[in-house]
């Protein structure tokens, strides 16, 4: 029986083999079917490609692998388009480009995620510089802070951080300021008419406040229109209206062009070194790397500045991260995974260089990415933090090219550090308060610094 | 051994159709799921035609709307760090599209605003009888319909709505506002108004009926030189009828001369504008109509039922449009009257509405009007909502309208009516002087 049995059992594994195979072959002549017709080859995972010259080619093939975006609405979107370039009375090829657009624009738009951003390509390309370290106009990182109060949403054009030798620095702007007025125009924090109608006015006054409130909007510049005057390097000396705390200050900036040294170092008297990295990006890794060489190995400790830091890219920060402090992670990253959340490790691979005590100083103006490198350093490399509470901006910013140059910002992620915690809207405490505004030349935070290093070299270690 | 037979026999074949599907299916399996297979098996007719099109248009060039859309809503969906509905990003990003066009006649409407459009031209409402406008930002009465709840109640034109049931309505979209006005027949709903020249804003509730526009009144301005008026307040398809029948009812009462009010007429069909113009213009052209390619179709006004040619005076105002704005083009240059009142509003555009596939729709501007001279009569805005082109018909004779009007058939005050009296008692007195040789 044992010899019988597979004998018996082969004809029927053959045949079902075959159906295997009958059926795996049927699926692929029905999925390759219309291909052959419409683009030979072609597969649903690349639905476009883009060439500068012949526009989007659509390959588009039922099969292997199934759309991302329903077919439904892709058709909709189709259909309009058609009806519009076939039958609108005064539709030119040249409209073409200001409805794609306008169609992201608006879609984006509709997320209510004020960093969620459509980019021309213009404002692409200012903002792919930024990110070099190459800004134009008064040179301050900005982000979009939402905050609801009363049911009144608010979207406050908030300086994270200027940067160190920009307009915006010399001008005296700071951490945290709220840009209001630009030359005297508001800038659009929030639906007026929603404020009036929340105030409860009645009768002619109601009248007033509406008529103020159309008024208002009218002479405002939206967050579109805010941004751009803010980087345009051409534009003549301006007058912000910023709100600093609870105060109103008037701050003139003279807008140009400034390219930020990533990372500078020096030797501190008593051995000890200092590195400041102003922001992440792609030459981060390599000028720390240098710092790191130049300064030696035999350093008391070192001070690692990230003031004014306001972020940058992921990928810089976890090479910066593995050169400083031994640990699986930079931190925690939650993403969307369908409905729900999830988070994710941020790995990082590599032999610390640093040896030595560490202090990181932080301010107002270390945000994001900065951030999470700060609590790693704190946790992981038994760094103090000495300085003020940090931006808490830990929303990942996802810089999305489209092909014709424009671009998307999306909102991709939140970052939380190592242990999970959330510091977004919140901002990370120093372990040491210190203001960080140099006062009469004196760096009271970096002279705490050097002290807490000199203090930890003097006490033996067990 | 026997048993072992029967249960072999009755597995393989079962085994041989698994492996069939399983080979069918494994692409789906390996990446995705059945759900996924499921859905591929569906669409495929949809798809293949699809692909078809839209390979044929990207040798053309023309595709990048949508391939610019594609890819921003794939990384959306891909990317996003909130969750996204797929569906109303869709209805954004075409509503975003349109409005690139800065054409306001050219809309989306998703499948409740299409529904309750559709309701519109059918008639079967149940409202207040207004029309309403956004101008400026602000949601004004139009025009109450005669005899509607809203007119009995005392709401006039060009009260501006602040509020719905005491809810302010500044900010909101016209189609809003009269979604929030709209009820079953017997309830009630209450606006909140102001006034020109009234300090105080008026709170007025309205019982909501059911709402028929009787469309044409006759007056009689003049007994004794037989000036009679008869107003239209919109190009449906029972004005041309009830016009001739307002008309014989004046002819019962001695006309001889007539004055046409198209003041506050929003406009309607394009067929009716033309039978109506061919009551007065025996013989011409009422419009151009200019296609999308440049063509431009004449249309004729239909010979034979003109009634008799009297001294004719056409009353407008800013609030005439489109189909008003034919007739009085008509009349104009065919030299059959003279136009009297204010530079209409300026629509010369004929929107074409089609359904899309998940019961939405869009209209779209698919023509121009022109007056028979040719003349655009079309008001153009720029991006920012600026004019840049009046458009419009210029009356002939311009007279601005009495602030102290206080409603539309406030004849003591009408101060452009005055002037059509007041220039037909001159044209029937004058006398009659032979033509120059």
């Amino acid at each position: 029986m044992d010899v019988r049995a597979p004998r018996r059992i082969l004809p029927w594994i053959v045949l079902a083999l075959i159906a295997f195979g009958a059926g795996w072959w049927l699926r692929k002549e029905m999925a390759a079917l219309p291909v052959a017709n419409a683009n030979p080859g072609a597969r649903l995972s690349s639905l476009q490609e883009y060439s500068p010259k012949q526009g989007y080619t659509v390959a588009l093939a039922p099969g292997d692998n199934a759309s991302p975006v329903s077919m439904d609405l892709m058709q909709l979107f189709y259909s309009v388009f058609k009806y519009v370039e076939k039958q609108h009375a005064d539709y030119t090829p040249q409209q073409a480009k200001p409805m794609a657009y306008g169609a992201v624009r608006a879609m984006l738009q509709s997320l209510n995620d004020p960093n969620t951003r459509f980019l021309e390509p213009q404002e692409a390309r200012l903002l792919q510089e930024a990110s070099k370290g190459t800004y134009y106009g008064i040179g301050a990182a900005m982000t979009v802070v939402r905050k609801v109060t009363q049911d009144v949403e608010r979207r406050e054009l908030t300086v994270i951080a200027p940067l160190p030798g920009s307009p915006a620095e010399k001008a005296g702007l700071q951490p945290g300021d709220v840009i209001t007025e630009i030359d005297g125009k508001w800038v659009i924090a929030y639906d007026p008419f929603r404020q009036v109608q929340r105030a409860g006015l009645r009768g002619n006054e109601l009248v007033k406040a509406m008529e103020d409130a159309r008024k208002r909007v009218l002479a405002g510049l939206d967050l579109r229109k805010s941004l751009n005057a803010l980087t345009n390097k051409d534009q003549g000396p301006m007058t912000l209206t910023v709100r600093r705390g609870n105060s109103t200050v008037k701050v003139k900036v003279t807008p140009g062009t400034l390219n930020v040294e990533p990372v500078t170092y020096r030797l501190m008297p008593g051995n000890v070194g200092y590195l400041r990295i102003a922001q992440f990006n792609i030459q981060t890794p390599d000028g720390v790397k240098r710092a790191l060489a130049g300064l030696g190995n035999n350093l008391r400790g070192v001070v690692i500045d990230l003031r004014n830091n306001p972020g940058g890219h992921v990928e810089p920060a976890t090479q910066v991260a593995s050169m400083l402090v031994r640990s699986p992670s930079l931190g925690l990253m939650e993403v969307r995974n369908g409905e729900t959340k999830r988070r994710q490790p941020v790995h990082i691979s590599g032999t610390p260089r640093v040896k030595s005590p560490m202090v990181v100083l932080v301010n107002g103006g270390t945000a994001n990415v900065a951030e999470v490198l700060a609590v790693l350093l704190r946790d992981k490399g038994g760094a103090k933090l000495v300085g003020e509470r940090t931006f808490g901006d830990a929303l990942v910013q996802t810089f999305v090219p489209l092909p014709d140059g424009s671009a998307m910002t999306l909102t991709t992620g939140k970052f939380l550090t190592l242990a999970g915690g959330d510091f977004h809207g919140k901002g990370v405490y120093p372990t040491v308060a210190a203001p960080t505004v140099p006062k009469q030349g004196h760096d009271v935070a970096l002279e705490k610094a050097m002290n807490l290093l000199s203090q930890r070299t003097t006490t033996p270690r067990a | 051994m026997r048993k072992r037979r029967f249960s072999s026999s009755g597995l393989f074949p079962l085994l041989i159709t698994l492996a069939f599907l399983a080979g069918f299916f494994l692409p789906d399996l390996t990446s995705g799921g059945l759900r996924r297979a499921l859905y591929a098996a569906q669409t495929v007719p949809q798809r293949v035609s699809l692909a078809l099109q839209m390979e044929q248009d990207s040798q053309q060039n023309y595709l990048w709307p949508v391939g610019l859309f594609w890819d921003a809503l794939s990384q959306l969906r891909n990317q996003y760090y909130q969750p996204i509905n797929e569906k109303q990003l869709t209805y954004a990003a075409i509503r975003g599209m349109l409005a690139a066009l800065h054409d306001p006649y050219t809309r989306f409407m998703d499948p409740n605003e299409y529904r309750s459009m559709q309701e519109d031209t059918r008639g079967n409402f149940f409202g207040i009888g207004a029309q309403l406008q956004e101008k400026e930002g602000q949601i004004v009465i139009y025009r109450p319909i005669e005899g509607s709840p809203a007119d009995k109640a005392g709401v006039k034109s060009g009260d501006v709505i602040v509020e719905v049931d005491r809810k302010p309505v500044a900010g909101m979209r016209v189609d809003d506002v009269v979604k929030k006005i709209r009820g079953p027949r017997g309830t009630k709903v209450e606006l909140t108004l102001r006034r020109k020249g009234t300090p105080n804003l008026l709170h007025i509730t309205i019982v909501r009926d059911l709402i028929t526009s009787p469309v044409a009144y006759a007056f009689m301005e003049d007994e004794k030189l037989g000036i009679g008026r008869i107003r239209l307040e919109q190009f449906n398809e029972k004005c041309d009828q009830l016009l001739v029948q307002k008309v014989r009812e004046l002819e019962g009462k001695g006309l001889q001369a007539l004055i046409l009010d198209l003041r506050y007429n929003p406009g309607g069909l394009l067929n009716v504008a033309v039978d109506v113009a061919s009551r007065f213009i025996d013989n011409g052209v009422v419009v151009l109509i200019q296609e999308k390619n440049g063509q431009i179709t004449r249309l004729y006004t239909e010979r034979g039922r003109a009634i008799k040619p009297y001294p004719l005076v056409v009353l407008v105002n800013e609030w005439s449009a489109s189909a008003s704005e034919i007739v009085a083009g008509a009349v104009r240059d065919n030299k059959r009257g003279i136009i009297i009142g204010e530079t209409t509003f300026g629509k010369g555009l004929v929107q074409t509405i089609f359904q899309l596939q998940d019961n939405s729709a869009v209209a779209i501007t698919t023509a121009k009007y022109l007056t028979p001279s040719g003349y655009d009569l079309n008001r153009k805005v720029d991006a920012d909502g600026n004019e840049i082109r009046r458009g419009g018909i210029q009356p002939d004779i311009v007279v601005k309208q009495s602030e102290e009007m206080t409603d539309i058939e406030d004849r003591e005050h009408d101060l452009q009516l005055k002037k059509a009296v007041e220039y037909l008692r001159e044209k029937l007195t004058a006398p009659k002087v032979a033509s120059a040789p």
